[in-house]
Order: structure tokens, then sequence, then C-alpha cells
């Protein structure tokens, strides 16, 4: 049996893709290769079957350190990303490894899969639940849409379905109101888990589409795990998007993803010193700061994606008891609160004729509006 | 954006307990350059009218119900709209940047303003900035083994004499 170590130290993402081209090269060459790897993000090979210790220092062991070249022909053949580091390894080992499932491989012990799921440990209710990304990565910032965007689906969605925004405690990811907010604290295996048990996923092209597609739907749902990727025009479909997600690009719409992805890397330079604010990798067409591609995108397409998800698998929103049992763990920014609280008094003094208003002068009174739901609770 | 801005600190009426700290410690001085410190004299400028306004608002419902006083409230509430605008207007043109401004709230009165960035991490580092760390590890040498009879190479301060 020859031994193999695959090395690579990329982001996640690309490591679930590497998943996928360690399951296909034992699946295609049974019994044949024992496999191990050096990677970032060791939680995701976890419960891996593919997967045996090996030594660098044994002389049987070849040490591979793995890429994906094919993403320069990205634009030219329909290829998928789950096809990168296969042809990566039938080049480089003489192989004819064959994708045998359009998805990564991440693998959930029993246990794992027995335990309640985080909104279930967080609530005491074993609810329905979509995540939300709503930021992401300093480097690729083109990825973004904008919070605001985010922030209506929710409020769209507000009482039918929880939104549990994740993201990485260092990377971009502004505060959505009406969520169970989880940023900073779903470390890797927990958000796999979290995936796990999750009627769907919301967000940008980030890891959590390709662990929306890699990681077994928990039994009693969907038999697809709905996705929903705000992807705009940096990237191929044919490259990034899964056929069971729904993949908001742009491709074809504007000049500058009329032929394939633009895939630069900034919409607006961040003044890091990093090279990705150089004029050839920002965005050539912003509208308020935002990628044209990405602007195109409109909240209500979103939405309408979500419910496409609801009618195609019968999902039914949350029941007025459950949509009780969560909104005391929802993010409620007094912020907001107060925001809405001025306008909507505001638009009654407008509306009213003066003898109501007068009837009503008196029913005010001063009220701490800027106060936090923890200060709120407290008193 | 920046040549309307005007810092409140500038002005005759300005009353320092309403205007907010930034992460934590004294804001910027009034004249500083750097980008960030402009973004943040923005964000603390538009939580002070916000405070400023809020604190007219409590002042208003105070008062005895009369006609009069609704339309103070109205003005008041109008303001405040107004600051809220403004308040958004910032948020969206900074969000591209990765700017995140969240307000610590304290009895109604924004009183810190924290204030990430895209391009400098938490301490200030710009983050694309390379990170060296040194460790200093004493490896004692097998009795009667010299450096040179290692089958290694060993280079780097400490070495030849350089420090």
């Amino acid at each position: 049996m020859q031994k193999l170590i695959l090395v690579n130290y990329q982001s996640p993402g690309d490591l679930v893709m590497l998943t996928a081209a360690v399951r296909d090269l034992h699946n295609s060459y049974p019994k044949q290769f024992l496999t191990d790897v050096r990677t970032g993000s060791p939680e995701l090979w976890e419960n891996n079957p593919y997967i045996t210790p090996l030594d660098v220092r044994d002389p049987e062991v070849k040490v591979l350190e793995c890429h994906y070249p094919l993403i320069n022909a990205s634009n030219r053949q329909p290829v998928h990303f789950l096809n990168g580091f296969i042809e990566y390894l039938n080049d480089q080992l003489g192989l004819q490894i064959k994708l045998m499932r359009r998805a990564g491989d991440i693998h959930l012990s029993n246990a794992e899969k027995r335990r309640p799921s985080l909104i279930e440990e967080v609530t005491g209710f074993d609810l329905p639940y979509w995540i939300i990304v709503a930021g992401g990565k300093l480097d690729y910032t083109i990825k973004w849409w904008h919070f605001r965007r985010w922030q209506a689906v929710v409020d769209h969605f507000r009482g039918k379905i929880i939104f549990v925004q994740v993201g990485e405690k260092h990377h971009y990811h502004p505060a959505l109101n009406g969520v169970l907010d989880l940023r900073g604290q779903t470390p890797l295996r927990e958000l796999i888990r979290l995936v796990y048990h999750a009627q769907g996923v919301l967000g940008p092209v980030t890891m959590l589409m390709h662990l929306a597609a890699a990681v077994e739907c928990s039994p009693g749902g969907a038999s697809e795990r709905p996705c929903v990727v705000v992807a705009g025009g940096r990237e191929p479909p044919s490259w990034e998007a899964y056929p069971e997600h729904h993949f908001l690009h742009t491709m074809g719409r504007l000049s500058c993803c009329a032929e394939g992805g633009c895939w630069r890397s900034r919409s607006v330079p961040l003044g890091d010193g990093d090279e990705k604010d150089e004029p050839r990798n920002l965005c050539v067409d912003v509208i308020d700061n935002l990628p044209h591609c990405m602007h195109l995108i409109t909240p209500e397409a979103v939405v309408e994606a979500i419910k496409l998800y609801f009618q195609k698998f019968e999902l039914s929103g949350l029941t007025t008891p459950q949509a009780e049992a969560a909104a005391p763990f929802l993010r409620q920014e007094s912020m907001y609160a107060f925001r809405n609280e001025i306008r909507e008094r505001l638009g009654l003094l407008e509306q009213l004729p003066w003898p109501e208003l007068h009837a009503q002068v008196g029913q005010t009174h001063p009220r701490d509006h800027f106060a936090t739901t923890a200060e709120k609770n407290n008193n | 954006m920046q040549n309307a801005f005007e810092d409140p600190r500038r002005r005759h009426d300005f009353v320092p307990q309403f205007y907010p700290k930034a992460n934590g410690r004294d804001a910027p001085a009034v004249d500083a350059a750097g980008q960030n410190d402009r973004i943040v004299l923005q964000f603390l400028a538009a939580y002070y009218h916000l405070n400023c306004q809020y604190s007219r608002l409590v002042e208003v419902r105070n008062q005895a119900a009369s006609l009069d006083r609704t339309e103070a409230e109205r003005n008041c509430l109008q303001e405040i709209e107004k600051g809220l605008i403004l308040r958004d207007s910032l948020e969206d043109r900074y969000a591209p940047f990765g700017v995140v401004a969240d307000p610590t709230l304290r009895h109604g009165v924004t009183v810190n303003v924290k204030v990430s960035f895209g391009n400098r991490d938490a301490t200030g580092r710009r983050r694309s900035d390379q990170y060296t760390l040194t460790a200093y590890v004493p490896i004692p040498l097998p009795t009667g083994t010299k450096l040179e009879d290692l089958p290694l190479k060993i280079e780097g301060p400490g070495f030849n004499g350089e420090y």
C-alpha cells in the first residue's frame, strides 16, 4: 500500500475540498493507499475513516504538498472546486481519481450526532433554525454583502425562522438584530454540529456553504440541506455552486463578469498594506462601496430563494410557541428598539389630528430608551 | 464628508459628559489626521449628537402635559431621527472597509463606542504585518560533542558571535 501524507495550510473551506479528494482517492483505488494529512483546522478530519496516522520520517511515506491549479481554468472549463485537488493528485501521482459525490466529506461521531443541537442546549427547546454568516474574512472583502441587507432578510422572517449568526471572532461579522448570536462561540467541531442540525444555511461564499453540502443532514429533516449563497460575480457558479444550493450570482449581467468570475479581492482598499489593495485586485464596478454585482442581489431575491426551499421541502416555519420560546435568546439591540420606537412615535404625532393628539397628551412617559436588554432585565 | 465634519468639541455649547469615549479611551485629538482616527471622530460626534437630543427628549417629557410639550417632543424626535440617519449613513459608508462601531450605553447615554477596523487588529497593528515570534531554547550538547560535529547547519544570531 502506498503511504501518502497530504499537506495543505490554506483556509478551512479549501480543506473541505481536500476531504473530498481523500475520500475519492480511496473510493477510486480501494485498499491501495494509506493517507494522512498535515493541514490547518485538524478538526475537519476528526472521525474521518480515510485517515491513518503516518510518520513523515517513514521512508515509505510520500509527502505531497497539495494545490489546485485547476482554478486557473475555472472561467474556461465547467470544472468544480471539488475537482481541484483531485486533478492535482491525478497529475502528481499518475492516477485517475473520479469525483464520486458532489460534496466534501465531513464525519460526525455517533456521540456528536446524539447530542442535542447547540440551539437546544442554549434555549432548552428543540427548535428548527438557519445559520447565517453576515460577513467574512478580511482578505476577500469583495465577497461581503451589506449587513443591512442581511438584516432585511432576518427581519422578513422574524417569528418564522430563527437565524443563528456565526462568525470567527477576529473576522468581520457585524452584529445582526433579532438573531441568536453565536459569533465567536463556535469552534469548528461545534460549527459542524450546528450545521448537522440546521434546517438551512445562508451566507456569502464561505466555508459554511461547503460545510452545508459536506455535512450530512440530521434525521427527520430535508434530504438535502437548503443553502442560499449570495455570490455576485466573483466566482463562476460552475466552480463554486452545489446542485442543491441556491447560488445567487450575476454572471453575464455585468461587463466585469460577462465571461466568467472576476476573481478580484476587495471592493475598496482597506489600507492594511496587503497586496489585495492593489488596483488589479480591486472591484472595477462599485456602487456605494458595494460591488455592483452584490448590489444587484436584493434582500427580496434572498427571501424568495429561502421561501422556495420551504415549498420544495415542505418545511414549516416556527409555530407561535416556538417563536415565543426562542424570543428571549435573540439579540435585541437597544439601538434598534430605540430607533423603531422613535419612528413609531414620530409617525403617530404626524398622523394624529389635533383633537386626538390633545387627548393623547400626557400618555407618554420618559423612558430609558437606550437601556440595553441586560439593563432592562436588571430593572 | 470629512470637510463637512465639525468636531463638537469645537462648539461653544459642548457638553463634555455627553461625549463618549472611544474604545474605552479618550477620543483622538480634534486635529488627528489618521484615517481611522477621523472615522472614530465621526462616530463619536454622531453619538454625542444623539446623547444631547435624548437628554432634551427626557427633559421635555418631564414637563407637564400640554400641546407645547407635544410640539417640543415632536421636534426632539425629529432631531433624533436625523441623528439616527446620520449614524446609519456612517455605518453604511464604512461597512465595506470592515469598520464596526458598537455603542456601550449606560442609563440611556452612549458612554463608549467600540470601533474595530478592517485594516488594524485589536492591538492596532496592521493586519498584513508580519509577526515574528522568538523563543530561547537551550539545548545541551552531549558530553564531548562539538557543535561542528553535529549533522546540522545552525545559523542565526548567537552563532559566530552575532547578536
